[in-house]
């Protein structure tokens, strides 16, 4: 019997229902055999599917041989069949590496080679059929290389070396990680952090067949054994990469480099520290790439970076002295030269734009006849210079018709900076209404205009001096 | 058979800004009040959704169940089904089975629900075990 999945079918390439497919098919010739049991043999980790990370959330730990699925599986067959029938998993115990073991322990191990167990099997091609990125190859890997059988699951197999390979950037170089840190992590709880770190264990006690503390005990222990091996994979890896590593030979972001230093990754790094608070009652100072505030001694929070803190960290400095508009934008713009003043022949004036405009419908109209007197070559001579005059509209006029000219440079940069004051307020505002009231614009502490200043009655004295390293 | 995906993290301004705060080490107050911000839309769907609701009323209840003069009597009346003198693992089955309940066939399970339920597992297994064992010990 052939089976496939239409391509058009779905976008997503997993292929979840075919534990179904299978026990569906397992269960018609169990019937026909006039049996009322049938088995998966999946390792219990798989099955059970604990969630790698917190993100993994619901569904996107598949649950394809959960006990529970199993047992539902069971009930559905049961019914159709009209007598019990049970669908069991006699490896629920084992790891991966105990199922290989199982196989090489009975002469078998020339069948892993024709195993698959990419997620991804739609990237997979007949050389190479696993991704080596997927949660499914990095277990297959590691199960493989616990059970000491990586002699029959040839490396050339894998698109990614899961042990050596440099592991693309994102989700696949995540997994990787995930998966050998939460093993770890899992290799030293105790069992109560152990269930409480996997709330999801509770579904799947009611159907392990024993009471609850034991069969909680046995997915505990699976998990320990598990992590447990893991480790022993990553600790022989380090072993057979000493020199590469030494050498510096291995690839940047490979498992045997993560294993050593997380700071790619960041999985347990520490927060990073909080700014050291300023002595004085009020402060605006720069904190690394953002600002520390207080006001009044109250509580300092962190405002992100932006221009409308750049301005009023300046305007604060400068206290009491007003300061040309343009001497304020130039002493935070990126580019100050931004800011000179522009050649007057820049742009169209206002009569050069009513000349290519009346050019535009001139145009229209001799592309129009030139169709209608099918003379495709004048057509496209007229069509290339209505583009040119169109280009030449577009960079010398705004959306509204007016001339770039024509517009206030001042009242320009007198807005725009009043609006950048205005949002970065606004953020402000969210941890202290106070101090956002207290440099609001156009009130008595802070005059905007061509030559904005902070002049508060009382003055307030602010700390404005950047956090020294130390303070970081 | 069975594989993880990773969920993909938000992109969204307002969600930047909490990474951002987090990386210039703002407060946790900070950090707090700008992923309340941030996560605003989905905590009031959240209100709606059932599984999270499950979760905060029994929550609530076991409290009152562990002070009860009949504690199994008690998780029962709650709708958590425990045998006679139940241990966490007891308890913990339990809560999912009568959060499950809620979410016949899975209608209405979202990720604010399995979130939640994950949660209520993490703080009920907090706050429950000593009552737990010192029942058994009883």
């Amino acid at each position: 019997m052939r089976i496939n999945k239409a391509r058009g079918l779905t976008k997503d390439s997993n292929q979840r229902a075919r534990s179904f497919l299978y026990a569906s098919l397992a269960a018609t010739i169990a019937a026909m055999l006039g049996l009322n049991r049938i088995a998966f043999f999946e390792n219990g980790v798989t099955s059970l599917n604990l969630p790698l990370s917190g993100q993994v959330v619901g569904s996107r730990a598949s649950r394809t041989t959960h006990p529970r699925a199993l047992q539902a599986f069971g009930g559905l067959f049961g019914l159709i069949r009209g007598k019990p029938f049970a669908v069991v998993n006699p490896y629920q115990d084992k790891t991966k590496a105990d199922v290989i073991r199982v196989l090489t322990g009975n002469g078998c191990a020339d069948l892993i080679g024709l195993t698959w167990s990419c997620a991804l099997p739609r990237a997979a091609s007949f050389e190479r059929p696993h991704c080596g990125v997927c949660s499914q190859c990095i277990d297959r890997r590691f199960a493989v290389l616990a059970a000491r059988a990586a002699d029959h699951d040839p490396l050339a197999a894998y698109r990614v070396d899961v042990v050596a390979g440099e592991v693309p950037e994102g989700k696949p170089r995540t997994m990787l990680a995930v998966y050998t840190e939460t093993a770890r992590q899992v290799g030293r709880m105790t069992s109560s952090r152990f269930f409480a770190r996997f709330g999801e264990v509770a579904r799947a006690l009611p159907f392990l067949s024993a009471p609850n503390a034991v069969a909680g005990q046995r997915v505990y222990d699976l998990y320990r054994r598990h992590g447990q091996e893991v480790r022993e994979v990553v600790l022989q890896a380090l072993r057979d990469y000493a020199i590469g590593f030494l050498d510096r030979t291995l690839p940047p972001h490979c498992l045997v480099r993560m294993a050593t230093d997380d700071s790619g990754v960041g999985l347990e790094a520490e927060p990073p520290a909080r700014p050291a608070p300023s002595s004085a009652a009020s402060c605006f100072r720069r904190a690394g790439a953002a600002w520390q505030l207080r006001f009044d001694g109250r509580t300092p929070f962190i405002l992100l970076p932006s221009l409308g803190a750049a301005y009023l960290h300046v305007l604060l400095q400068r206290a009491g002295r007003p300061m040309a508009l343009a001497e304020l934008a130039q002493s935070v713009a990126k580019d100050p030269d931004r800011f000179a003043l522009a050649p007057a022949d820049v742009n169209l004036d206002r009569q050069g734009l009513i000349i290519l405009r009346a050019r535009l419908r001139e145009l229209d109209a001799a592309i129009g006849e030139a169709e209608r007197d099918n003379d495709t070559v004048l057509a496209d001579v007229w069509r290339h210079e209505k583009s040119e005059v169109l280009e030449e509209l577009r960079k010398s006029a705004s959306f509204q018709g007016l001339t770039l000219q024509q517009r206030d440079p001042s009242k320009q940069l007198r807005s725009a900076v009043y609006m950048a004051v205005r949002r970065a307020l606004r953020d402000i505002a969210e941890y202290d209404a106070k101090l956002a009231d207290h440099l609001l614009p156009k009130s008595a502490n802070l005059r905007c205009g061509n030559n904005p200043c902070y002049d508060p009655r009382p003055p307030v004295i602010w700390d404005t001096d950047p956090l020294s390293g130390a303070q970081l | 058979m069975g594989h993880q995906r990773l969920g993909k993290l938000p992109r969204t301004r307002s969600w930047l800004e909490v990474v951002a705060l987090i990386q210039n080490g703002a407060s946790a107050d900070q950090v707090a009040h700008a992923t309340i911000l941030a996560a605003e839309i989905d905590l009031r769907k959240a209100a709606r959704a059932a599984g999270l609701v499950e979760t905060v009323w029994l929550l609530c209840q076991l409290p009152f169940t562990a002070r009860a003069t009949d504690f199994e009597r008690s998780l029962l009346d709650c709708g958590l089904a425990v045998p006679n003198e139940p241990g966490v693992l007891d308890l913990t089955s339990a809560f999912s089975a009568a959060v499950d309940a809620r979410l016949h066939n899975n209608r209405g399970r979202t990720e604010n629900s399995s979130t939640s339920w994950g949660d209520g597992h993490r703080r009920r297994g907090q706050s429950t075990s000593p009552c737990a064992s010192t029942r058994h010990a009883g």
